[in-house]
Order: structure tokens, then C-alpha cells, then sequence
């Protein structure tokens, strides 16, 4: 062959690649960004995540079902990728201005229909041509359906691995979009040929290049009528610091971390606990040290402190902007700063506190609400000495204990009791939980004669704040609340409190809109599990004796498949950050090894030779096995290797089941988007109940349970669909 | 121990300390038991054809069909009759000191026995109790608390004073006006915590049932009624008015939001209605506003916003200007305007001295207005 003809193709070669590769690569790395900001501007809890994860995939879900309706035009093709690399830089900015759209002040709560609604329109612009490229690529690949699935999956881990590992930790969200989008339309660039292609480049590139330069205006603009006086991305969300006057206030993710001066709060977590132990020397301070608390801490003479914060630009904001007194505090000698997750450090520590403090926002994601279970707390004990005091604080109500609320305070405080001897409460509009071995005393005159004691001096602890805040009418209404006798633990596995606050956030809006969610959360196992089961089997024996067209059989299961590989991540990714600390940093290698597994089984089924309906029977059976093994694995400490290799395996299953399904079902139709939409769809499902509703409700094993009997009815399904449909 | 004697307890057990707690643990079964709404016919409303009626307790005049509930939650139309759902019903209630409501110029360190019902009739975004305010009587637990057992309650336990306060006590009117009136004859007095969205004539008859009033004006502007509290200011301004002619005692409470409602102009056109429509005597307090409900991602009111505002009011010739929600501030404590000396020294909702002679000023004999003994 002539060095001509070689060159050649490899330039076929590039160009058949590259489309998919890259639809794949801006796919997983646009999805990232998307639901990295969408979390900021809408408060992210696991509702938030859930619709805009799920929104994502029902509309390139419905973009794959449209697509083949639509006409392939090769030009059209190239220049779908210059359009939605432009279009969606309209709609992050229409995302970042969301609250002028919905009339809400910078970082107030969305209402749940507002998040629904925006998720919708959003992922609409997002997802919908992402959908309809992958058909325009199958055709482009000449209808190779597995090719075009192979290649999407290798640029999805390709983009995986590069934001994670090199963009996002050095560029902002809008930043990185503006590269990846670039990046991607130069690739396109080079395997197009058009005469037009240049001035689409060059379009792209004046387009990105405001879009990039307009970053921190456009936050500032967000935060108006405020004073931003800066803003990052950091790897753990956004952070951004306003001042108003005298005062400075920190956000994350547009919820508020701590404002200066705000001594009422430094003092509150900080004395409560150390009154019952103003000799301690060791004590352990977890998240929130640069609200004042630190300064706080070093009024008593012996204490030193290791303050563990997560988040090291948090830190150089911190140094940057904080008071002189706040940076002092920070350097004094007696504390130690250890960048670090808390669970994770404290996991691996091998000393003792006399005291540990959990300063923390509440428990209102899965992420949060591990510091607050049942092993979190026994794992706490185990660091503390014997007498050691172990406090948090809690957002509560002063006047009225709500039901909703009753459900969370009640849940955290037999959760502590299940561990610890002595449990006391601070009521008011926070509550602080103070827990230890040995009893504990509350009372305003041991508080006082402890401050006067030790010469701590006090802005707002003092003779009467202790006693209206310690105040017998608001203890009496409070302690009965707590003690509810049909409280839910909450533990690593059955994560319940960030169900209670999700209860509760919503309640903040309208009456209705939460009464769907309320309802069914009061349903039994019956059923949210069990009758939609049966209805869904009984479907499924009813088609079985109706349906004349078997191969529709095989759509079954790759809906299955969409909705258990979802669910299964999930439940992966929760019982991951329980053992492991924080998820930021692995997220990526954990999807990085599950789209390589996705990419690794979808070549092995394409290669090996073509007999698909035992192999489907026999990867849906692996499935099962699969998932006994991960049942067994979430309930016992593992190394976090086991997790990685889930994860591949996962993927590889994934991979190598949609491969076979849709061999299967192109052996007799051509519907080129149809098993990939509903693999999307499946998705959508388990993204929006699974995380918000199924796991704090029935807890992890339980939904691996129920998962397993969805895949067993799958495969007998299947099994007795092919018997049927070959006598 | 049934249910009806279980709440009727709880204000006992609350000043009497845990003793009775476990048997009270006992019995949390029974907040569980969806509790049964009150039937009481409303007052002001005008009944109209068709079973329709129009409520005429507030600005919103709310014309309901049959079965049909006004804005507020609680009052009901069922077959053209009006119907209070929450005479008698109440979900919160505590021992307060009477700073807290606030007020400065009324029995100063006084107790009050205080209360609410479900229910409001705005929908403030940054509302302290929304989880009462926001809601329909069904869904809070409330207990059965009538007026003479409201009367008994404040009287057993030495509370001097009975706060309508936390939601809207407008919207539970009757029920108010009930037990003030039986207060009243037991020599109870009674006080109002209100955003004053009340209409003329029905509040012309709560003042002649109570003996103070707060009114909360959240803002100067219309514009801030419409996006954050979804009421009317007019009719608040009205209100207010109509208070400070009558003989009870009026003090001005302002919630001071960053970038909200704090600006120098806002604040220099509230100071000068004030003096002019209601008198340089009436007490302002400027409250810092803390994160809260909706509004709880935004930043606390810094203190030299309170100062500012505290300084505008003085300079435009009010004479009782506080700060409050700082602890500590000197701007917490009472001064005669005339000569400065501290009369009453406050520190949150502590009173620490009092230092009036017959209700004057002890140096330089200037009366202090207010109620003090």
C-alpha cells in the first residue's frame, strides 16, 4: 500500500472515530457541568439532583426516539455540533440567571415545580440534541448501532477522566465548558470538509471567548444588589464572599457557610459543648472554623484544636478576605488545620478528643447526612475519651415543632441515644445536640458559673441569654418531640434524615406540591415496593400471552437495564462516600472505571461470535450474581478497590447487555435510536425516585433486594418470551 | 390521661419542670390524632346570593363560594355561613417576658402567657414561623385551649399580660377578642402582635378589647409588600394611624433586610411619616434581620446598617428609637430624650433596671410615655 493510500485510512479512520468519541466526550462532560451549576443555583439536595440527573436522560432519551424521524444530511451532521456547542452557552447563561427568571433573591430556594420546571427546559436544549446526534451518528456509522454506542462510551470515559483530572480542578464551570466545546468543534473541524467550516470555527471561538470572559461579571450580576468579592469553582462547589459593609459573608453553593461577625453562632457551637468540659486540651473541630469559632475555642486556656475543612480553596478564600482576627485565629500554634474529608480523617486518626465538634450544615443530602449515622456516631465515640463530649447543631424552630421536623430532630437524637449514655438538646432556632458518656449539665447556673469560672468573656452567652435560651417552657415542648416513640435510625444504609429534610424543605413552598412526595413517603414497603412489582410482572405475563411480535421482548430488559445500572450506581456511590469520606475526588475515577467497563463489554460482545439470546440470558443471569455479591459487599468495610472494580464490571455488564439486546432487536427492526432512548429512559426513572425516595426510605439492601427480583422476572421473562416465540 | 388533659397540662409542665415527663411520653400518641377544627361563626362578613360570602376582616375582602376557604387558611364558607376554623385552637403557646414581643413601654419585665393558631394572611418570605404561619390548621397539631381556659392558664401561673403573637392573631379575631374580653374582666391585659392587615372597623373593636398593639411595618415601599409579603402597605399605614389616635399603646416594629429595605431614603421617609402621621413619641424598633425561611441564604443586617437607620429616625425627631435583636447594644435600653439618662437598661430580654420615678425622667422630670405599672 502507497504512503498515500495510508494516509488516507487513517483519515477515514479519524473520521469515522471521532464523531461519536466526541458526542460521548461532550455528553458526559456537559452532563457534569450542568449538574454541577444546576445544584448551585437550586440549593441541591437529592430532589434537585435526581430532576436535573433525570430530566438529562429523558430528553437525549426522546432526542434518540425522535432522531431517526429526522433526515441525515452530512453537513447538517458537522454543523449540529458547532450549534449546540453555541446554543448551550445561551442556556448557562439562562441558568446562572435563573433567579431573575423565577423572581428569587440570590440564593433563596426554588420551589420543587420551579426545579421541575427549569430541569425540564434546561435538559430540553441540553440533552435533546445530544439524543438526536447519536442517531445522526448510527447513521453516519452507516447504521452501526454497537460501533456508535462503543465509541460514545470510550469518549464519555476519555471526558470523564480529562475534566475531572485536568480541567475542573483549574478552571471554573463556565470555563470548562468553554473549553471542552472548543476542544471538541477544533476535533470536528479537522474531519469536515466545508468551505463554511472557518467561519463556524471562528463564530465558536468569539462566542466561547465572551462566554469565558463574562464568567465573573455574570456572578457578580447574580448577586447584585451584593458586593462579590470573589467567586470559584472549587472541586466541592461553588464558593463565593459578598460584603456589606462591616459584615462578610461566605456561600457554598449559594447556601450560606458562615457570616462575620456573627459571634451569637461561634458562641453557641463552641461554649455549649466546651462549658462541659472547659479542661480539655484535645478537641476535634469539624468543618466551619472560619465563622468565628476558632477565636472562640482559644479563650480556653488548654484547649488545641485540629480543624479538619475539606476544602483547601475555602481555606485561601478565607486568608484572603477574613477579618485579621479570624486569619490570627487560624495560625495561632494551638490550632492545627488538616485539609481533609472528617468521616475520612476521623476514620483513619489514631488518637483521642476530649471533645469533637461537628460543625456542619444539616443533614440535607446523602454527602452531609453521613455525619450525622448511626456508625458515623459510633465511630466518634470510639475517638472520644471516656468523658468526652461529642456536640452538633441542627436548624430547628423556636415556637412550634412541626411534624416534618419531629421526624428529623427525633431520628438524630435516638440515633445518638442508640450510642452514647447521656444525649442533652438546646432548644431554640437552632438545636444543639451535646452527647457523652458521662451526665451532662445544661443548666443556666452551671453554664454561668463555668464562664465566670474560666474568665471567658462572652458577647452573647451570657446570665440572661443563658436562661432564655435554656428556657424550661420551650425545653418541655421540645424534649417530648424528640423522645417520639416511632423514630427511624438513621444510619449508613437507611440514610433517612435527608428524606426528613427534604420533607421539610419542601413544606416551605406551596401546599400542594409536596403532597405527592408526602404521600407516598407514608405508604408502606407495599406499595412503593411490592405493588408495582406485581403490576409491572402481571404486565409482563399479559404481553407474554397477547403480544404476537416476541422481539419487542427485548426492549424489556434494556429498560430494565437503564433503570438497575442507575439505581445500582447510586446505591454504589452512597455506601462509597459512607466507608470512604467525601465523593468529590473518586466520582470521577468511579465513572471513569464504569465507562471503561461500559466500553471493554460492548467490544467483547461485538467481537465475540453472534449468538445474542443465551449470551443476553447469560449476562442478565451474571447480573443477578452480581448484584447478591454487592448486597452482601455495602453492609461490611471493604477496601475501596472492590468499589472500582464494581463499578468496571458494572459498566462492562452494561456494555455488553445493550450490545446484545440491540442485536437482537436490529436483527429484525431498524429503529436505530430506540434501545438506546429507552436504556435513557429506564435511567430517567431510577435518577428521579430511587436517591430521593427509595434509598432513605428502605435503605440500601433493600432496594438491591427488590433489583434483584427486577432482574430475575427479566430474565424469566425473557427465557419464556424466546420458548414461546420459537415452538 | 386523655388527650384534652394531656395539652391542658403541657403549660404546667412547662413552668413546673420534668416530673410529669414520662407521662407525657406516654401520651405523644395523642398529638398524632388528627385534632377536630372549631366551628365558631366568624365575625365581619357580608353574606351575598348564591351561598357566596365576602370577608370584610381584612384587605383582601375574600368573596368564597360554598366550602370555600379565604386566603388566611382558617375561616371557612360552608353554605353561606362564615365559620372561624381556630376559635379555640391554639398551636403554640409559651411564657414569654414582654420584651420579646417587643415592647419597651408596656409593663416592662413582665411575663406574658403567649399564643397562636394556624394561619396568616400574608405570606412574608422571611417569616420566623412559617411552619404555623404558612400552614392550614390541619396540618399542625394544635389542642383545644378556649378562651376561659386561656384566662385560667395566664392567671395560675402569674402572667399578667396574654400576647396574641407568632402568625397573624387577625386571623384567628375571634378567638382574640374573646379572651381579651374575659381577660380584661379577670384583669388580665391583653396585647397584639400584628403586621396590621386588618381592616377599620373590626380593629376598631380590637382596640377596644386589648391594651397594646405591635404593629410590624416590613417595609415603606408597596413595591417590597408586593414581592415579599404579597400584602398591601396602605392599609398597614391606616391601621397604624388609627392605633396612635386611640388610647391603647402602639410601638413600631421595622425588620431591617440587607439591600431589601434598608436604604437611607427609605428609612428617612418612614422616620418622617411617622413623626408627622403618628408622633414623635411612639416607639420604633429596627430589628436585625436574621437568615430565615426563604430568605435564609441572605447575609445578617450588619450592625452599622441598624446604627444608620437608628441615627436617621433620631435625626428626623423620633424619640424612642431601638435596635433589637443585638444583644447588648446600647441602643437596646431606654434614654430620656431630653438629658440622656438611662431609664431602663435592657440586655436582649432582660430588664436590668428601671429607673422612672412616676413615669417621668428622674433628672430632668420629662414624662416618659408608655403604660409602666
Amino acid at each position: 500500500m502507497s504512503p498515500v493510500s495510508n494516509s488516507y485510512s487513517r483519515n477515514l479512520g479519524l473520521k469515522l472515530f471521532l464523531p461519536p468519541f466526541l458526542l460521548g466526550f461532550l455528553s458526559l462532560s456537559i452532563q457534569v457541568i450542568f449538574l454541577r451549576e444546576f445544584s448551585a443555583y437550586f440549593q441541591g439536595n437529592e430532589l434537585t439532583f435526581g430532576f436535573g440527573l433525570g430530566s438529562w436522560l429523558f430528553w437525549v432519551g426522546i432526542g434518540s426516539l425522535v432522531g431517526p424521524r429526522l433526515r441525515f444530511q452530512i453537513d447538517r451532521f458537522f454543523q449540529g455540533y458547532y450549534l449546540y456547542g453555541g446554543g448551550i452557552v445561551g442556556v448557562f447563561v439562562l441558568l446562572r440567571f435563573s433567579r431573575f427568571i423565577f423572581s428569587l433573591q440570590p440564593g433563596e430556594p426554588a420551589s420543587l415545580a420551579t426545579i421541575i420546571f427549569a430541569s425540564f427546559i434546561y435538559c430540553f436544549f441540553l440533552g435533546f440534541p445530544l439524543g438526536i446526534l447519536f442517531v445522526w451518528n448510527a447513521n453516519y456509522l452507516n447504521g452501526q448501532v454497537e460501533k456508535t454506542y462503543l465509541r460514545e462510551a470510550l469518549g464519555s470515559f476519555g471526558g470523564g477522566v480529562l475534566i475531572y483530572f485536568v480541567i475542573l480542578p483549574y478552571f471554573s464551570n463556565w470555563q470548562s465548558l468553554a473549553l471542552i466545546v472548543l476542544l471538541s468543534c477544533s476535533a470536528i473541524f479537522i474531519i469536515w470538509s466545508s468551505p463554511r467550516k472557518l467561519g463556524f470555527l471562528l463564530s465558536l471561538t468569539a462566542i466561547l471567548t465572551t462566554f469565558w470572559l463574562a464568567d465573573f461579571p455574570a456572578e457578580k450580576l447574580y448577586w447584585s444588589p451584593f458586593t462579590l468579592k470573589a467567586c470559584q469553582d472549587s472541586l466541592y462547589g461553588k464558593l463565593g464572599l459578598i460584603a456589606s459593609q462591616e459584615q462578610v459573608t461566605l456561600y457554598t453553593n449559594h447556601s450560606l457557610y458562615f457570616s462575620l461577625p456573627n459571634p451569637e453562632q461561634a458562641e453557641e457551637i463552641i461554649h455549649f459543648p466546651l462549658l462541659q468540659f472547659p479542661t480539655a486540651r484535645q478537641m476535634l473541630l469539624i468543618g466551619g472554623g472560619l465563622g468565628g469559632t476558632l477565636d472562640e475555642t482559644l479563650k480556653y486556656p488548654f484547649t488545641q484544636v485540629d480543624y479538619v475543612e475539606i476544602d483547601p480553596q475555602l481555606i485561601d478564600l478565607a486568608l484572603k478576605f477574613l477579618p485579621e482576627k479570624e486569619k490570627k485565629a487560624l495560625h495561632s500554634s494551638r490550632v492545627q488545620l488538616i485539609i481533609a474529608d472528617g468521616r475520612a480523617y476521623l476514620n483513619q486518626v489514631n488518637k483521642k478528643y476530649e471533645v469533637i465538634i461537628l460543625n456542619l450544615p444539616d443533614p440535607i443530602n446523602a454527602q452531609l447526612n453521613r455525619f450525622y449515622t448511626l456508625e458515623f456516631f459510633q465511630m466518634v465515640k470510639q475517638k472520644l475519651t471516656p468523658r468526652g463530649i461529642f456536640a452538633f447543631r441542627i436548624t430547628s424552630s423556636e415556637n412550634y415543632i412541626s411534624k416534618e421536623r419531629q421526624l428529623l430532630l427525633s431520628s438524630l437524637y435516638n440515633t445518638l441515644k442508640t450510642v452514647f449514655a447521656w444525649v442533652e438538646v438546646v432548644p431554640g432556632e437552632t438545636n444543639i445536640f451535646i452527647s457523652s458518656e458521662r451526665k451532662l449539665n445544661l443548666t443556666p447556673s452551671f453554664l454561668r458559673s463555668n464562664l465566670e469560672k474560666w474568665a471567658i468573656s462572652t458577647k452573647f452567652l451570657t446570665k440572661s441569654y443563658l436562661v432564655s435560651r435554656i428556657n424550661p417552657w420551650r425545653q418541655q415542648i421540645l424534649i417530648p418531640a424528640l423522645q417520639n416513640p416511632s423514630f427511624r435510625l438513621n444510619t449508613d444504609t437507611n440514610p433517612i434524615c435527608y428524606f426528613f429534610t427534604a420533607l421539610l424543605w419542601g413544606k416551605q413552598f406551596s401546599r400542594q406540591e409536596m403532597t405527592i412526595f408526602s404521600f407516598l413517603a407514608q405508604r408502606g414497603r407495599w406499595w412503593l415496593l411490592d405493588f408495582p412489582l406485581l403490576l409491572l410482572f402481571s404486565g409482563l405475563f399479559l404481553a407474554l400471552l397477547v403480544v404476537k411480535n416476541r422481539i419487542y421482548f427485548i426492549l424489556f430488559p434494556v429498560i430494565c437495564l437503564g433503570f438497575i445500572s442507575i439505581v445500582t450506581e447510586i446505591v454504589l456511590l452512597i455506601a462509597y462516600q459512607a466507608q470512604f469520606g467525601s465523593l468529590y475526588h473518586a466520582l470521577s475515577l468511579l465513572f471513569s472505571c464504569f465507562m471503561l467497563g461500559l466500553y471493554i463489554g460492548a467490544l467483547v460482545s461485538q467481537k465475540l461470535p453472534w449468538s445474542p439470546l443465551p449470551r443476553f440470558l447469560l449476562l442478565l443471569a451474571s447480573l443477578i450474581i452480581f448484584l447478591v455479591i454487592l448486597g452482601a459487599v455495602i453492609r461490611h468495610p471493604v477496601s475501596p478497590l472492590i468499589y472500582y472494580g464494581a463499578f468496571l464490571l458494572l459498566g462492562y455488564l452494561g456494555g455488553d447487555i445493550f450490545i446484545a439486546a440491540t442485536r437482537l432487536y436490529l436483527h429484525a427492526h431498524s429503529h436505530l435510536g430506540l434501545s438506546y432512548g429507552l436504556d435513557l429512559l429506564g435511567s430517567f426513572v431510577g435518577a428521579l425516585g430511587v436517591s430521593s425516595l427509595y434509598i432513605p426510605l428502605f435503605g440500601l439492601t433493600k432496594v438491591v433486594q427488590y433489583l434483584i427480583i427486577l432482574v430475575s422476572g427479566a430474565l424469566l421473562f425473557l427465557f419464556w418470551g424466546s420458548r414461546l416465540s420459537s415452538k | 390521661m386523655k388527650r384534652r388533659e394531656f395539652l391542658k397540662a403541657t403549660p404546667c409542665l412547662a413552668l413546673f419542670g420534668p416530673r410529669a415527663l414520662p407521662e407525657i411520653c406516654r401520651d405523644l400518641d395523642a398529638l398524632e390524632i388528627p385534632p377536630q377544627l372549631s366551628k365558631v361563626e366568624a365575625r365581619y362578613y357580608q353574606k351575598l346570593p348564591d351561598k357566596e360570602i365576602e370577608c370584610q376582616l381584612c384587605p383582601r375582602q375574600c368573596r368564597l363560594g360554598n366550602k370555600e376557604r379565604g386566603y388566611c387558611g382558617v375561616r371557612e364558607n360552608s353554605e353561606g355561613t362564615y365559620y372561624t376554623l381556630v376559635y379555640g385552637k391554639a398551636c403554640s403557646v409559651h411564657v414569654d417576658p414582654i420584651e420579646k414581643k417587643p415592647f419597651f413601654h408596656f409593663y416592662p419585665g413582665q411575663i406574658t402567657l403567649s399564643l397562636a393558631t394556624a394561619g396568616c394572611n400574608v405570606n412574608c418570605k422571611f417569616c420566623q414561623n412559617w411552619e404555623i404561619s404558612q400552614v392550614r390548621p390541619e396540618q399542625v397539631h394544635h389542642f383545644d385551649f378556649p378562651p376561659r381556659m386561656v384566662v385560667d392558664t395566664a392567671k395560675k401561673y402569674d402572667c399578667p399580660i396574654i400576647a396574641y403573637t407568632y402568625t397573624e392573631p387577625v386571623v384567628f379575631y375571634e378567638y382574640m377578642v374573646d379572651t381579651a374580653k374575659l381577660g380584661r374582666r379577670a384583669g388580665l391585659k391583653s396585647v397584639v402582635v400584628t403586621g396590621g392587615h386588618i381592616n377599620p372597623e373590626p380593629l376598631e373593636e380590637l382596640i377596644s378589647v386589648v391594651e397594646a398593639i405591635k404593629v410590624d411595618l416590613k417595609s415603606f415601599t408597596q413595591d417590597f409588600y408586593d414581592q415579599y409579603v404579597r400584602g398591601k402597605l396602605q392599609p398597614v399605614l391606616e391601621a397604624i394611624k388609627k392605633i396612635a389616635a386611640s388610647p391603647i399603646w402602639l410601638e413600631i416594629v421595622y425588620l431591617v433586610i440587607p439591600t431589601l429595605n434598608d436604604s437611607v431614603k427609605e428609612i428617612k421617609n418612614l422616620s418622617r411619616w411617622i413623626k408627622a402621621e403618628v408622633g414623635p413619641d411612639v416607639p420604633l424598633h429596627f430589628s436585625r434581620f436574621h437568615p430565615m425561611y426563604l430568605l435564609r441564604n441572605l447575609p445578617p443586617t450588619p450592625i452599622s446598617t441598624l446604627e444608620r437607620a437608628h441615627q436617621i429616625a433620631r435625626e428626623e425627631g423620633l424619640n424612642y428609637v431601638y435596635i433589637g435583636n443585638v444583644p447588648g447594644h446600647q441602643a437596646e435600653s431606654t434614654y430620656c430624650p431630653r438629658c440622656g439618662t438611662l431609664l431602663i437598661k435592657r440586655w436582649g430580654f432582660e430588664v436590668s433596671k428601671i429607673n422612672l420615678k412616676d413615669g417621668k425622667c428622674p433628672q430632668c422630670q420629662t414624662p416618659i410615655p408608655g403604660i409602666w405599672d
